[in-house]
């Protein structure tokens, strides 16, 4: 099982990739890397911009590979990276048997060596693999750098101006909202939003016009007699968005919520940068589509052998048609390693750094939940009172139906019982004691993701 | 933020609070002096469309805070989900068995019964009944009666036969038969059957196991019953024990009409050999109509109606001569209401007496229904044998309830399924490199189900040298039957608890 150099520069798309695929090569970039020498296969996870490593699988007898990046070039320098590694230092990828993901591509992977074959040949470009490791970095010209800070600067008080004067706009449009009344509102959600969306777009206020452009889905996905509520509850919660703005348009909690999200880059080189290590259990993966045609990737942490409750978003953005990304995370898996946190009042969001993933779920128990299951709700809200949805624990519990056919989570004393959100859960997760409980607060209740059942271990709701 | 000052009540600003809510649902600005004291001074000096703005901010701001839904009580009961007494499978294995119940070509009453037989069960977060599923492994039936609602095990009598829901008292009757025919036929007889017409036919084919005479005037009865589904199935119970309803006009005269198309022939010089061979018929119209009566009698009928005993019947009739539409058609009359004994006897001579081109009958399943699972596998096994022949591994999954202990590597390995098997998939992978034709992959899913541990192992290392990748979901079965250890070879048993 080997692969050499002059292979790899062959199989490059261009020269480009291969001086990608160079800064790739440090062990740093990929938490894992393996090889299953029963089918010729080497797998890894490159840990790109997303919160998400990329999976990455290549065959090295036929060539064949796998990337869950979005670039439209084949194979892509991750591809790359992953052969070269093995080319150079064979030695660093550990002996294992493929695991789910890789084990899945390698049960649907068609054999396209023939079809290949009869292909005409395509015009080879000039490549060279050695070029690429002698490539020097461009000098750091003192002078460039203190005209691009100039610029940067220049360009972000102008896009300050230009989201304040789009959220004046906005304001003015919440308030003919109310004049006119939220029934007219709900009415014609869709068009109104849209509109105001693309006035917030144009403005750089693209995550805030992202939530409005959102905000009709959503609406409709409240029973019928909340859905008035709930729309002067979101417009509500964006107009403190609004006034944060005003009050200091640098925060970084406003920003995110209205402009854009930092980069991975930038965001590793933030100097209060939260690190925390540990353990993390997988308690609720999931996907939605946008109207803009992302698909947005959620996958909330809770680690484990902790006092309080320590919860993580690792969440990802990709175009619907680069299909999904990271397969492999199920309700339960545990991970080992370390989370970098978006700096925040309230810090949830977060990337995954260095970590592997454990073979067994980890006997660590889970953090108790708080006594009140609305403190730690109250508690974000008072920080940030634009957030939609707080991850919390419920304690010992059951969940119930009441007479209108709605589930309510109810404490084990029977002294508090709260409303469950899920339009439905598995029969199994009512009809079983409930240890402990990830949910997320929302307005009207709490949504579960998964449980911790007394008899049946962890559920997914 | 929403402090109230000392002369305010939360409730007060609440209800101000709502009051603002209610007045923007038609339609409004907020007036100062409308807003709770608190939150006056801070949007007094606001310049518009601020003040508005911010009351409704503050307004739903309480609301977050200070209002909860609250339940419309009582909360229903909810029955916990009872453990079962098998221990649940190993989590390490759960994910693959998620992959096999996603597969279509599954029959979930044989993974069912593979892991049963394993000395497992399912996790509930996996799989958990509805009410579609059929034949479930008693293993389970401690969920099946928690879905109905049923708390505890009560035992079926006459007192709780109404009260009980069917598919429950069904379940419960069946064990009953198995236990003690005849008090299984008592408690029917009491009770009666009830019900829909196909509830009732469910209820009267509980009789079946374990039939004798002491159920024939219970079965006369049912010849009376309102649905013709019923009275057709207690005349067949009655054939089965050789017995005829002798004032069934109806069934006599198709028995005589048939009996009419056939004859019984005496042939040799020194050995007198009788055959029931077909009546000569000019047309196809003709022989397709003659195809189409057997199913309007019973075997008893029809024997009577020849002039012969049932048993004569059985031995008489001549597979060389009949078409292949007849004999299909009088095998599956005989798995209808012809006796045990007979059935057996009958297929024993089809089976010798078939020539390799023959096809089997097309719905050789349904015949070989008839047969007490035992026997049923060894059946299966000289069909998946016989040359010439093309009776896939699934075909004969639907008949077998449990792996086929007497399916050894060697004589797997002979089969003529195997071979013609063995060589489509390597053909398939030297010309595709992966399995993509849905029928090899069902054939594979199906020997996983059917294949005890020890072939399994074999037939998967086959498998991995035919070229198939062991990733291969269609291998999927396979692989869980390898990591399932038969009771012998596991150490100890672990507790559902244990196993999470």
């Amino acid at each position: 099982m080997e692969i050499s150099l002059e292979t790899i520069q062959s199989l490059a798309p261009d020269q480009a990739s291969l001086g990608a695929a160079k800064k790739l090569l440090s062990p740093a970039k990929w938490p894992q890397r393996g090889r299953t020498q029963e089918v010729n296969v080497l797998w890894g996870l490159c840990q790109g911009s997303g919160a998400n490593p990329y999976y990455v699988i290549a065959d090295v007898a036929d060539h064949g590979y796998k990337c869950t990046c979005p670039s439209r070039k084949f194979p892509c320098k991750h591809i790359l990276a992953l052969w070269w590694q093995f080319a150079e230092q064979p030695g660093q990828f550990n002996e294992a048997p493929a695991p789910d993901w890789v084990q899945e591509w390698l049960g649907r992977r068609r054999k396209t060596a023939a079809a290949e074959a009869e292909k005409p040949a395509k015009p080879q470009l000039v490549k060279d693999i050695h070029a690429a490791l002698s490539d020097a970095e461009p000098a750091a010209d003192a002078a460039k750098e203190a005209a691009q800070a100039k610029r940067s600067e220049s360009a972000k008080q102008a896009t300050q101006a230009s989201i304040s004067a789009g959220l004046e706009d906005f304001a003015l449009w919440i308030d003919d909202q109310l004049r006119a009344g939220i029934s007219e509102f709900l009415k014609q959600a869709r068009p109104k939003c849209r509109q105001i969306a693309a006035r917030l777009v144009d403005a750089k206020a693209a995550n805030l016009a992202s939530r409005l452009d959102e905000l009709p889905a959503r609406l409709l996905q409240q029973p019928a007699a909340e859905q008035a509520h709930w729309a002067m509850t979101e417009l509500g919660q964006l107009v403190w968005l609004c006034q944060a703005w005003r009050s200091n348009p640098n925060d970084a909690d406003t920003l995110r919520a209205i402009g854009s999200t930092e980069t991975r880059d930038s965001l590793l080189q933030h100097p209060e940068l939260l690190r925390y290590s540990g353990t993390w259990q997988t308690v609720s993966d999931s996907t939605e589509t946008r109207r803009d045609g992302l698909i947005q990737h959620n996958r909330w942490l809770l680690q484990l052998g902790q006092a309080e409750p320590r919860f993580a978003l690792l969440q990802d953005y990709y175009p619907a048609s680069a299909g999904r990304r990271d397969n492999t995370a199920q309700v339960g898996q545990c991970i080992e390693g370390e989370l970098a946190f978006y700096p925040s009042r309230a810090p949830l969001r977060a990337l995954l750094l260095q970590h592997q993933v454990l073979p067994q779920a980890s006997e660590e128990p889970w953090p108790q939940a708080a006594r009140s299951p609305l403190a730690q709700y109250a508690q974000h809200l008072q920080r940030l009172p634009w957030i939609e949805e707080v991850p919390s624990l419920l304690g010992p519990g059951q969940i119930h139906q009441d007479t209108q056919q709605h589930y309510w989570w109810q404490s084990a004393d029977q002294q508090q019982s709260v409303r469950v959100l899920n339009p439905s859960l598995p029969a199994l997760v009512a009809a079983t004691a409930l240890e402990c409980s990830a949910a997320l607060a929302r307005s009207r209740g709490f949504f579960l993701l998964s449980a911790q059942t007394r008899d049946w271990g962890l559920v997914e709701c | 933020m929403l402090k109230p000052n000392d002369n305010a009540s939360w409730d007060e600003e609440l209800a101000l609070g709502n009051q603002l809510l209610e007045r923007w649902m038609v339609g409004g600005a907020s007036s100062t002096d409308q807003l709770p004291l608190t939150w006056q001074a801070l949007v007094a000096e606001l310049p518009a469309p601020w003040p508005n703005l911010f009351s409704l901010a503050l307004a739903t701001h309480q609301q977050l805070l200070l209002s909860r839904p609250a339940p419309a009580l009582p909360f229903k009961p909810a029955q916990p989900l009872p453990q079962l007494d098998k221990p649940i499978i190993a989590n390490e294995l759960r994910a693959l068995v998620r992959r096999c119940l996603a597969k279509k070509s599954l029959r979930l009453s044989n993974l069912l019964n593979l892991i049963a037989t394993r000395g497992h069960t399912l996790h509930p977060a996996d799989w958990l009944p509805t009410n579609a599923t059929e034949a479930l492994p008693e293993a389970y039936w401690p969920w099946r009666r928690w879905q109905l609602g049923i708390s505890g095990e009560t035992a079926l009598d006459a007192s709780n036969w109404a009260d009980m829901p069917s598919a429950q008292r069904l379940l419960q009757l069946q064990a009953l038969r198995r236990a003690n025919p005849s008090e299984a036929r008592q408690l029917l007889a009491t009770c009666g059957l009830s019900g829909t017409a196909e509830q009732r036919l469910a209820l009267l084919a509980s009789l079946a196991h374990g039939l004798n005479l002491e159920d024939a005037e219970f079965l006369r009865n049912q010849t009376r019953d309102r649905a013709e589904s019923v009275r057709e199935q207690a005349v067949q119970l009655l054939s089965r024990l050789g017995l005829d309803e002798p004032g069934d006009t109806k069934l006599t005269a198709a028995a005589q009409d048939l009996a009419g198309q056939l004859a019984v022939e005496t042939r040799g010089l020194f050995t007198k050999t009788r055959h029931l061979v077909p009546g000569k018929l000019k047309t196809k119209e003709l022989r397709a109509a003659r195809t189409q009566k057997f199913s309007g009698v019973t075997f008893c009928s029809l024997a009577t109606a020849l002039g012969l005993s049932p048993e004569d019947l059985g031995n008489l009739w001549s597979f060389d001569e009949h078409s292949q539409a007849d004999t299909t058609a009088f095998l599956l009359l005989a798995s209808l209401s012809a006796s045990d004994a007979i059935f057996q006897l009958l297929l024993d001579r089809y089976l010798h007496s078939r020539k390799q081109d023959d096809e089997l009958p097309y719905n050789i399943e349904a015949i070989l229904n008839r047969l007490p699972p035992p026997e049923r596998g060894a059946v299966l096994l000289q069909l998946w044998q016989a040359p010439g022949l093309e009776f896939s591994w699934r075909q004969g999954l639907p008949l077998l309830d449990e792996p086929l202990d007497i399916l050894s590597w060697a004589v797997l390995a002979k089969t003529r399924a195997w071979v013609n098997l063995a060589g489509a998939l390597k053909t398939h992978i030297q010309e595709q490199a992966y399995l993509s034709d849905t029928s090899l992959q069902a054939e594979l899913t199906a020997l996983g189900l059917l294949l005890p541990h020890p072939a399994a192992l074999q037939c998967l290392e086959a498998c991995k040298q035919l070229g198939l990748l062991m990733a291969d979901p269609a291998l999927d079965t396979l692989k869980l039957n390898c990591q399932l250890p038969p009771l012998a070879l596991q150490p100890n048993a672990s507790t559902p608890k244990d196993s999470l």
